[in-house]
C-alpha cells in the first residue's frame, strides 16, 4: 500500500519535472503584466525626461528625438546638493543603528534577564507609537539645547525611530544562531563582548545588510522631521530637496523629470550592488 | 558584587540554563542595552510623555503652558475638518491595507508556485526594486499620473478612446481620496510583500509535496497549509500597514495639501498644519494623543485575533 502510494509519488514528481516550464506558464503571464503595470509609471518618467515641453504635450507615450540631455544638466546640481546633505545625514545614522540595534537584539535573543520581557514590550510599543505625535515635544526640545539646522539634530532622533524595529530583525535573526557557538567560545574563555563582535557580528552580516537598507530608505524617505527641524533650506536632505525642486520646475517637465531620475539613482545602485545579501537576512523570516 | 549578581540572575531560571549564567555576570545584557534606552529615553519616552501632558494644556510653542483638562479634546470632536480627516483616514487606512496585503500575497504566491528558482528570484528582485525610489518621488510622480493635463491617466483614456472619462482626478472632491489610495497601483511592491515571500519560502517544502500528492488542489492547498503557515508574518504586516496608514500624511501633504475641501484631510496633516501653520501645539498634541490611541487599539485588537489560540503564542 504504501509503496504503491510511494511509486505513484515519484511518478507524479517526473511527470512534474519534465512539465515544470508549461507549469510556471500561467504564473508568469500574471506577473509580467503586474510587472508592466508597475513599471509604465516609472518608464514614462524617463521616456519624458528627454523631451522638452512641446514634445511631451504632443507625444506622451513614445521616444522622440532629439533627446534634450540638457535636462540633465539643469536638473543635476541642486538634485547632487540634496544628495551630499542626506548623505551627512545618513551615513552617522547608519553606524548608529547598526550598532545599537545590533547590541540590544543581541542582548534580548542570547540572554535570560530580569525584566526581559518587559524591556522588549517597552521597545516593541514603540514601533506602534505615531511618530508624527513626538514631533512637536521633540522640536522643543531641539530649539531649547540650541540645535536647530544641526546635523545631531536629524541623526539622534532618526536613529531613535530606528532602533525599535532595528532591534526586533537583530533579535529574529541573532536567535536563529545555535547556541553551540556561543557555549563553545565561552568555555575557551571568550569574554561576553568578544562573543558579540567576534562570533555573531561576523554571521550576521546579511541582517546587517538588510537593516542598512531599511535604515538608507527610512534616511532617504522621511520628510516630516527635516522639514521641521532644518529651517535651513540649503541643509535639506533629498526627500525635501526634491519637493522644493518640483516647485521650481512645475510646468518644465523635461528638467522636472530628470531630476526625479537622479534622485533615484543613488539608492537604486546601493541596491544593485546589495540586493543578495539584503534578501538573505529577510530569509530568517519577520514574525509576530 | 559578581557572585552577588549571579545569584539574581539564576533565580526562576531553568536548571540547563543555570550552568550557562553561573558564567556570565548578570549586568553583562543591560549593558548592552543602555546605548538604546538611553536614546529612546530622550527622543522616544520622553517625547511621548510630554506629548499626552500638553494635550491638556493652552500650549503654543513659546509661552508658558496653562492647564485647561479636556478642552483641547472637546474642541477637538467639535471640529468638523478633524471629523472629517478621521473619517477618511479609516477608509484610506481600512482600503489600502486590504489591497496591498492581499496583493503581497498574490504576487507572493504567483512566485512561490513558480518552479524555476532562477525565475523566483528573477521575480522578487523585480518587485523589490521599487521599493527603493524615494517615496517623495513615488508620490511626485503620482501626482504627475493623475493630473489632468498630460496625466498618464488621462492620456491612457484618451489612448483608448474614452477621452470622455478624462478628469482631474486629485482636482475634484468625488476622486480625490480614491486616487490617493491607488497611489502606487497594483501596489505590488511594498515591504509586505517581501516578508510574506520569504514566510511562503521559509516553509517546509515537503508538506505541500505531500499535500499534492494527496491530491489536494492548489486553491485549496493555499487556503488550508499556506496561510495558516504564514499567520504570523501576515499579522506583522497588517499591523505595520494599519499603523502606518493611520498616520499617513506625506502623500496628502505632496499631492493634494488635503484638499480639495478636505477631501483628502488626514488626522497627521491637520496635526502638522496646526502646530506649524497655526501655531496651536496643545491642540496638535491632542491630536496626535488620539492617534496613538487609534493606533494602540488596531493594534491590540489584531494581537489579539493572532493569539486568540493559546498554543499560538511563540514571541
Amino acid at each position: 500500500m504504501s509503496q504503491s502510494k510511494a511509486l505513484i509519488g515519484s511518478t507524479i514528481r517526473v511527470r512534474r519535472q519534465a512539465k515544470s516550464w508549461q507549469n510556471d506558464v500561467p504564473f508568469t503571464v500574471i506577473l509580467i503584466l503586474l510587472a508592466i503595470v508597475t513599471y509604465v509609471p516609472f518608464a514614462s518618467v524617463i521616456v519624458n525626461s528627454f523631451k522638452d515641453n512641446q514634445q511631451f504635450f504632443t507625444q506622451f507615450w513614445l521616444p522622440t528625438l532629439p533627446l534634450h540631455l540638457e535636462n540633465y544638466a539643469t536638473a543635476w546640481p541642486p538634485i547632487w546638493r540634496s544628495i551630499q546633505n542626506t548623505l551627512i545625514y545618513a551615513v552617522p545614522t547608519l553606524i548608529l543603528v547598526l550598532t545599537i540595534s545590533g547590541l540590544s537584539g543581541y542582548a534580548f535573543a542570547r540572554y535570560r534577564f530580569r525584566g526581559r520581557e518587559v524591556l522588549f514590550f517597552l521597545m516593541l510599543i514603540l514601533i506602534m507609537l505615531p511618530g508624527i505625535l513626538l514631533v512637536i515635544p521633540m522640536f522643543t526640545l531641539i530649539v531649547s539645547i540650541g540645535w536647530i539646522n544641526t546635523v545631531q539634530s536629524v541623526v539622534l532622533p532618526f536613529t531613535a525611530v530606528q532602533i525599535s524595529f532595528g532591534m526586533f530583525l537583530m533579535r529574529t535573526f541573532f536567535e536563529t544562531l545555535p547556541t553551540e557557538y556561543f557555549e563553545a567560545a565561552r568555555l575557551d574563555g571568550a569574554s561576553e563582548l568578544q562573543l558579540f563582535y567576534r562570533i555573531a557580528l561576523p554571521l550576521a552580516a546579511p541582517a546587517f545588510s538588510t537593516l542598512a537598507i531599511l535604515n538608507l530608505l527610512f534616511v532617504w524617505n522621511d520628510i516630516i522631521w527635516p522639514l521641521i527641524v532644518l529651517l535651513d533650506s540649503s541643509k535639506h536632505p533629498i526627500s525635501i530637496g526634491v519637493l522644493s525642486f518640483s516647485g521650481q520646475y512645475t510646468t518644465d517637465y523635461g528638467p522636472l523629470f530628470a531630476g526625479y531620475v537622479l534622485a533615484s539613482l543613488p539608492l537604486l545602485i546601493v541596491f544593485a550592488f546589495t540586493a543578495r545579501r539584503f534578501m538573505a537576512g529577510l530569509q530568517g523570516g519577520l514574525s509576530i | 558584587m559578581a557572585a552577588d549578581t549571579v545569584q539574581t540572575s539564576a533565580r526562576g531560571v531553568r536548571a540547563s540554563r543555570q550552568s550557562r549564567s553561573q558564567l556570565v555576570p548578570t549586568y553583562v545584557p543591560y549593558l548592552f542595552l543602555i546605548p538604546a534606552f538611553a536614546l529612546l529615553f530622550v527622543f522616544r519616552y520622553i517625547p511621548a510623555g510630554s506629548a499626552i501632558y500638553h494635550s491638556f494644556t493652552d500650549w503654543d510653542g513659546t509661552s508658558a503652558a496653562n492647564f485647561v483638562g479636556l478642552q483641547q479634546y472637546q474642541l477637538l470632536f467639535k471640529d468638523q475638518v478633524f471629523i472629517r480627516s478621521l473619517q477618511n483616514i479609516v477608509i484610506y487606512t481600512v482600503i489600502r491595507t486590504v489591497l496591498v496585503t492581499v496583493m503581497a500575497f498574490i504576487a507572493a504566491e504567483l512566485i512561490y508556485n513558480l518552479r524555476s528558482m532562477t525565475a523566483r528570484s528573477f521575480w522578487r528582485i523585480l518587485f523589490t526594486l521599487p521599493l527603493v525610489i524615494p517615496t517623495t518621488i513615488v508620490f511626485l510622480v503620482w501626482k504627475q499620473i493623475f493630473a489632468g493635463r498630460a496625466g498618464l491617466v488621462n492620456e491612457f483614456l484618451k489612448s483608448i478612446g474614452m477621452a470622455s472619462a478624462v478628469h482631474p482626478w486629485l482636482g475634484s472632491p468625488d476622486t480625490a481620496l480614491g486616487a490617493v489610495i491607488l497611489v502606487g497601483f497594483p501596489l505590488v511592491s511594498s515591504f509586505g510583500f517581501l516578508v510574506l515571500l520569504s514566510a511562503l519560502q521559509n516553509m517546509p517544502s515537503e508538506v505541500n509535496d505531500a499535500a499534492l500528492i494527496d491530491g489536494c488542489t492548489r486553491l485549496r492547498r493555499i487556503f488550508a497549509i499556506d496561510l495558516p503557515a504564514v499567520r504570523g508574518p501576515l499579522a506583522l504586516v497588517v499591523i505595520l500597514s494599519i499603523n502606518a496608514g493611520l498616520q499617513e500624511f506625506a502623500p496628502m501633504l505632496i499631492m493634494t495639501n488635503g484638499g480639495p475641501v478636505n477631501t483628502t484631510q488626514s488626522p497627521g496633516l491637520y496635526l502638522y498644519q496646526s502646530a506649524i501653520t497655526y501655531g496651536k501645539f496643545g491642540y496638535a498634541t491632542a491630536i496626535g494623543t488620539v492617534l496613538m490611541m487609534l493606533t494602540l487599539t488596531f493594534s491590540i485588537v489584531i494581537l489579539r485575533a493572532r493569539y486568540r489560540r493559546a498554543h499560538d503564542v511563540a514571541i
